[in-house]
């Protein structure tokens, strides 16, 4: 256990010490802090005064009832809280664990000991953090929910009581968590499937108590009837560790030892269980961090980096993702550099496959609404162009963040095509904007079958965003060429900074042309031709300005 | 065919490739020899376009790859030492976009069956990429590359990560292809099989080519009669002068 605890200490103590060893680190420690402050302290730097009786909330029933019901609500959102990581224990392994930590003589249960009580004492930490920058904010609306009662000071015994239960509890979840997480990700083929049949009935429980307890907030007349919602014996079997550290809670108010009694058991018992299961099952922990702790790391490097195609790419390799049927694009047989859009398309399919649905379903919805909504004087001609342009800009962003990056890894593929360099960046581009142009025509196609008056601002917006579309997906080309090491986290940060920056000198003479015709009194649809013939030669000049940079480029250097 | 002219390639200030000449004739194999940093990888990727060469001239089949570069590169293929493949096409897929690229679809219409075959890749033909292991990603590579009929066939490495039957498979298609007349230039470290599979050897080190020829000549050229290919190579390797520094 000794090096174990070394190793954590250290670690910890060394986290602290990085974290104010430069500027940018600790700027990154006071935004994290400060985001908290913001988050949990809305009136941030008044001070919080008890709010007098007028001010308090009257409640149609006994106040006693009313803190039951405030209590076990609160412990039902730290269940579902805990429960989120209840399956993936091995997350918290790195791959030095594996590499250094794991060939030592080092026992697999005193490792499962260890780390059952470390993730204990982090997951005491975190309600703690919440509780200190929430507690001025709440404190006084919970001290005021005792006024009503004989003995106000009981606010305090019950507020101890409480944090007694939630140290059971969440040393119950922890134990749980390991003993669940240990036994679903055994190698056996059967455990696969306990597991789903698992995950599937708690989120079919979920879902009925969820159901149930929407069905009684809208049927609820009163506050008294959601207060009774609380005692419902479904939600207090349901959410039967929250019940259990409810009835510990209240007992300094309602005097219910006994059923205090039956609380603490109940959450002994579970802590009692999850722990004898999780040390019986030590074995198991080595193989399954190792295998979780390279698909961790290999994740997580490839999220930094924004390589949305490696991310799915380490899915597949884990079975996550199949090939699929084949669809109309098989059926296509294009030959020459319509090739490389074909195999774009594919790429897509299985990478953003959500987004094709997701962009255009959303278009769709922005271009209906405004006409469904407004009243005849708001314009909404132009609010239709510019949510379209919205939802353009983000399917550009969206394809191009992974689709050039996976074009500068193949380069060596890419590169001894039959094809000169431009070729291979104007189809890259036209490719990646092709989402951006469906979603937009969808867009306004809607807009103008809901709002025929519409017409003229839809035209405009069919003639010139498509182009938008094209202009947009060849900065984002010309950025990613001009700073292409994906791993350097400073060309990373740069090259964001930089688009926008591209964004506003390419996209600029378009914007002042627009504005210049319209000002000029021209109607929307024949300003958007001129402005659509610059997009795209401003758009070729982006292209053939990336082409030249790409053959240049070395993957080596 | 495969003629490569007073090659220059540089990095900043760093001379990778200098003035590098040699010719490959029809059915004629040339193994690329030199230690790490030799400039080998850069030779080989200039000759195939994704480097741009500072100096120099590259012909394929008589095409410049600089000027002319689809029409030289319609002849060439390039098989890396770690294949970058699109890991979410199928095998299948990956595949036919090599051939919709060089327009060359009805042949692996006809053909594909076959040369997923040859590769062992047949039953492995509508799963993506990711989950091939890393030899069967090299076989796969090595398929691409011979799907259009190349007659310049560039090897990065081919033996490294494949199995023994997968390096049978892979040396054999090497002698194949230049039975069929291909220019053939493999990048190497594995002494031996230069030795047994190539015509002829260039040695390259710190970016100079230090030897050319069949390892009779590199013998004569070292005073080295009756040695090994190992020893000549390390003789000549270890003569080479240190790379040149370009003027600013």
């Amino acid at each position: 256990m000794k090096p174990l605890v070394f190793l954590f200490t250290r670690s910890f103590v060394n986290g602290v010490k990085r974290s104010l060893s430069s500027p940018r680190r600790l700027l990154g420690l006071i935004f994290f802090v400060g985001y908290y402050l913001l988050l949990f302290r809305p009136r941030f730097g008044s001070e919080p005064s008890l709010p007098s009786n007028a001010q308090l909330p009257q409640f149609e029933v006994p106040p006693i009832a009313a803190i039951d019901a405030i209590v076990f609500a609160g412990f039902v959102g730290l269940t579902l809280l805990l429960s989120l990581s209840l399956f993936s224990y091995q997350a918290g392994f790195k791959p030095a664990d594996v590499d250094v930590l794991f060939p030592t003589p080092v026992s697999p249960r005193v490792m499962v000991g260890f780390r059952l009580l470390r993730d204990y004492l982090l997951t005491l930490v975190l309600p703690l953090l919440m509780l200190l920058f929430m507690w001025r904010p709440i404190g006084s609306g919970w001290a005021s929910l005792f006024r009503g009662l004989p003995n106000p000071d009981s606010a305090g015994l019950v507020g101890r009581a409480a944090g007694a239960s939630y140290i059971l509890m969440a040393m119950a979840f922890v134990a749980l968590g390991y003993a669940m997480g240990i036994f679903f990700n055994r190698p056996e083929e059967q455990f696969q499937r306990y597991k789903r049949l698992c995950g599937w009935s708690l989120f079919g429980v979920f879902v009925v108590l969820a159901a149930f307890v929407v069905f009684r907030v809208r049927s609820a007349g009163s506050t008294a009837e959601l207060v009774d919602l609380a005692q419902s014996p479904l939600l207090r079997i349901g959410f039967f560790i929250a019940t259990g550290a409810t009835d510990l809670t209240m007992a300094p108010l309602t005097g219910s030892w006994i059923q205090a009694a039956f609380g603490g058991f109940l959450l002994v018992g579970m802590v009692a269980v999850g722990v004898i299961f999780s040390l019986r099952q030590a074995g198991f922990i080595y193989e399954q961090a190792a295998l979780k702790a390279s698909e961790v790391n290999s994740a997580r490097t490839l999220q930094q980096r924004g390589d949305t195609y490696g991310i799915i790419a380490e899915q597949a390799r884990t079975g996550r993702i199949k090939a699929g049927k084949k669809s109309w694009i098989h059926r296509w047989r294009p030959q020459g550099g319509l090739a490389l859009v074909w195999k774009e398309y594919l790429l897509q399919a299985r990478s953003s496959r959500a987004f094709y649905w997701l962009f255009p379903g959303i278009a769709l919805w922005l271009a209906v609404l405004p006409g469904l909504l407004s009243s005849p004087r708001t314009p909404i001609g132009p609010i239709l162009v510019l949510t379209q342009l919205m939802m353009v800009f983000v399917a550009t962003a969206v394809l191009s963040q992974g689709g050039y990056i996976e074009m500068l890894r193949r380069v060596d593929l890419q590169k001894p095509l039959p094809f000169r360099p431009g070729t291979i960046i104007f189809y890259e581009v036209l490719s990646k904007s092709a989402l951006a142009i469906v979603t937009c025509l969808v867009g306004l196609v809607a807009g103008m079958i809901v709002t025929p008056s519409l017409w003229p601002h839809a035209v405009a917006g069919l003639i010139g965003l498509p182009t938008v579309a094209l202009l947009l997906a060849s900065v984002f080309c010309l950025v990613i060429v001009l700073f292409p090491d994906v791993e350097d986290p400073t060309q990373r940060g740069f090259r964001g900074l930089v688009n926008l920056l591209g964004i506003v000198l390419f996209c600029g003479p378009s914007i002042a042309l627009y504005s210049l015709l319209l000002f000029m009194g021209l109607p929307p649809a024949l300003a958007a031709i001129p402005v659509g013939a610059l997009n795209i030669v401003i758009a070729v000049g982006a292209t053939a300005l990336a082409g030249n940079l790409y053959a240049s480029f070395n993957p080596s250097e | 065919m495969l003629e490569v002219v007073g090659l220059v390639k540089e990095y900043k200030r760093f001379r990778a490739v200098d003035d590098l000449s040699f010719t490959i004739g029809r059915g004629e194999i040339v193994g690329l020899l030199g230690p790490n940093g030799a400039g080998k990888t850069t030779c080989l990727r200039c000759i195939c376009g994704i480097l741009r060469p500072t100096f120099g001239r590259i012909l394929i089949n008589g095409h410049d790859v600089v000027t002319d570069q689809a029409a030289a590169k319609s002849g060439l293929a390039f098989v890396p030492e770690l294949p970058s493949l699109y890991e979410l096409l199928t095998v299948d897929e990956h595949l036919r976009f090599i051939a919709m690229c060089f327009g060359t679809i009805e042949v692996y219409d006809r053909m594909g069956e076959q040369l997923l075959e040859r590769y062992s890749l047949l039953d492995k033909r509508n799963e993506l990429v990711a989950t091939l292991s890393k030899g069967m990603r090299q076989k796969l590579s090595i398929a691409c590359a011979l799907i259009h009929n190349a007659n310049v066939l560039l090897f990065d490495e081919p033996l490294i990560g494949v199995d023994p039957a997968g390096a049978h498979e892979v040396k054999s298609e090497i002698s194949r292809a230049r039975d069929a007349g291909a220019s053939v230039l493999i990048s190497t470290h594995l002494l031996d099989t230069a030795e047994r599979l190539c015509d002829r050897v260039i040695i390259l080190a710190r970016g100079v080519k230090v030897a050319e020829g069949t390892l009779a000549d590199l013998r004569a050229m070292s005073n080295m009669e009756g040695a090994g290919l190992e020893e000549v190579f390390l003789r000549l390797t270890s003569e080479a002068k240190p790379p040149p520094i370009v003027a600013p």
